[in-house]
């Protein structure tokens, strides 16, 4: 075990899957270090859709999440040299695409519009939307239409950095230790906010949930 | 009735936001985005570059105007104190040779039968002009005798002081030659001259006095004179010179607590 490996391994709890992951990133991460700028389209396809998650749930617009998924993977392409991999390449990323995310929420604090990306039906989501409808076609998706505009009102409604930790933990399903890495903070304030934001969630969504 | 949400009671909120993860963009959006994208990263590279060739471009610049602005702002100071500064003083050499021109002038004048000039050739200090008037001479010539003796010893005076004024040096150059042609205008001159001459020469600059100088100076004055007793003391005075030296205009004027009008004065308590 490398350094690096060493170093990762002790910052953070990472699972199998992830350490594989983070090995396999390095070693494209050295590719592009060495000057084969091509290889970084290979982090760019593997994690797009995860970062553009991640900043999509944080601003609740399509156009700005795509914008600043963008301006992220720039910022990690320019600053590649950079990377010592101390953490693994993913955290890196997030962490870009969160700064830069909470920069523009900070700068549009009071320009606040949703714009949404369709609810995708997939297995779960059809079971879970099944369960909220009287399955009538008609009902369900206007059902469904207000769902989502609650639910990304009451995201909303949370500050910058509950709503950082309930994005991360919630719905891009990372561990205390890997927020706690990306935010910067502790991983007991991780935890402290994650508890106080879905607290605030609970209350504005109860109309949905069950007691 | 219906219920508006029959199934809500099996429903957590882990459970809605996960519907927040099936928040998706489409298929196409993605050829979009990466084609965005590279664009993008084609943009930041020219960037980059243009921007780290500024910087240089900048740094260079910087590098070059400090010294050149600092050569020209020392150029500029010497110029101007040359301009106001005290002139070359003429030493004994050439007031000797001023003399001696006015020795040849008095020859020459003294041919003509009208006046007679007597220099003393060892000093310019001592120069004496001895003008005696031909018995035809008019009212005006003897004005003039009158005149000469006095004015030779200004302009050598004026001479030692190094004054700059231009119709004291013309005059100088040939003072006898002027009082024979323009009696009356010698007359003139030799008042403006003297006048001038009067006043010491000190640099504009060196005259100028701030309003913070200004202020101190008579807060100084009125802390020295409000205690008499005090201000014999060279301890209290020195003291009092700090304090009013470390008075800023804004400790001043913040220290103002009351501002009052009344008719055509103006009351400021501190």
């Amino acid at each position: 075990m490398d350094v690096a490996s060493k170093a990762l391994a002790k910052t953070l709890v990472v699972s199998p899957e992830r350490q594989v992951e983070a090995d396999s990133d390095r070693v494209i991460v050295q590719r592009v270090q060495a000057g084969e700028v091509a290889a970084f389209d290979a982090l760019i396809l593997k994690y797009r859709e995860r970062v553009y998650g991640v900043v999509y749930n944080m601003t609740s617009n399509r156009e700005d999440a795509a914008d600043l998924t963008q301006d992220a993977f720039i910022k990690a392409f320019q600053s590649i040299n950079r990377f010592q991999a101390q953490s693994s390449f993913f955290t890196w990323l997030y962490r870009i695409a969160v700064n830069s995310t909470l920069t523009h929420l900070r700068k549009a604090k009071l320009r606040t519009f949703f714009s949404f990306e369709k609810i995708t039906d997939e297995d779960k989501t059809a079971q879970l939307v099944n369960q909220l409808t009287d399955k009538n076609g008609a009902d369900r998706e206007l059902f469904i239409r207000e769902l989502q505009e609650k639910l990304n009102e009451a995201m909303m409604k949370l500050s910058i950095k509950h709503r950082t930790v309930v994005t991360l933990f919630e719905i891009e399903g990372l561990s205390h230790e890997e927020i706690a890495e990306i935010t910067g903070c502790s991983v007991g304030t991780v935890r402290s906010r994650l508890h106080y934001a879905k607290q605030l969630l609970q209350a504005e969504l109860q109309r949905y949930i069950s007691q | 009735m219906k219920s508006e949400h029959p199934s809500k009671s099996k429903v957590t909120l882990e459970d809605l936001l996960q519907l927040k993860r099936a928040e998706r963009p489409p298929v196409e959006f993605w050829p979009e985005f990466e084609q965005e994208l590279r664009a993008k990263q084609l943009a930041a590279i020219v960037q980059t570059r243009s921007s780290w060739r500024d910087w240089v471009g900048r740094k260079t610049l910087i590098r070059l105007c400090m010294p050149l602005g600092a050569a020209a702002v020392v150029a500029m100071t010497f110029s101007s104190i040359r301009s106001v500064g005290p002139q070359v003083m003429p030493d004994e050499s050439t007031v000797g040779q001023l003399a001696s021109g006015l020795v040849t002038i008095n020859s020459v004048v003294t041919d003509s039968g009208d006046v007679a000039v007597i220099v003393g050739e060892k000093s310019a200090s001592n120069i004496e002009v001895a003008v005696n008037a031909a018995s035809s001479s008019t009212d005006v010539q003897s004005e003039a005798v009158a005149v000469v003796p006095v004015r030779a010893v200004q302009v050598a005076k004026i001479n030692n002081f190094g004054s700059t004024n231009f119709a004291a040096r013309a005059f100088d150059a040939n003072p006898v030659m002027q009082v024979l042609s323009e009696p009356t205008l010698v007359q003139m001159v030799g008042r403006a001259i003297s006048v001038s001459s009067r006043a010491p020469i000190t640099e504009p600059l060196a005259q100028v006095a701030t309003p913070r100088d200004n202020r101190r100076t008579r807060l100084l004055a009125y802390s020295v004179s409000f205690d008499p007793h005090a201000a014999d003391s060279l301890d209290a005075v020195r003291s009092r010179d700090r304090i009013t030296h470390r008075l800023s205009d804004e400790a001043i004027y913040d220290s103002i607590t009351r501002l009052g009008l009344s008719g055509d004065r103006v009351s400021i308590k501190f």
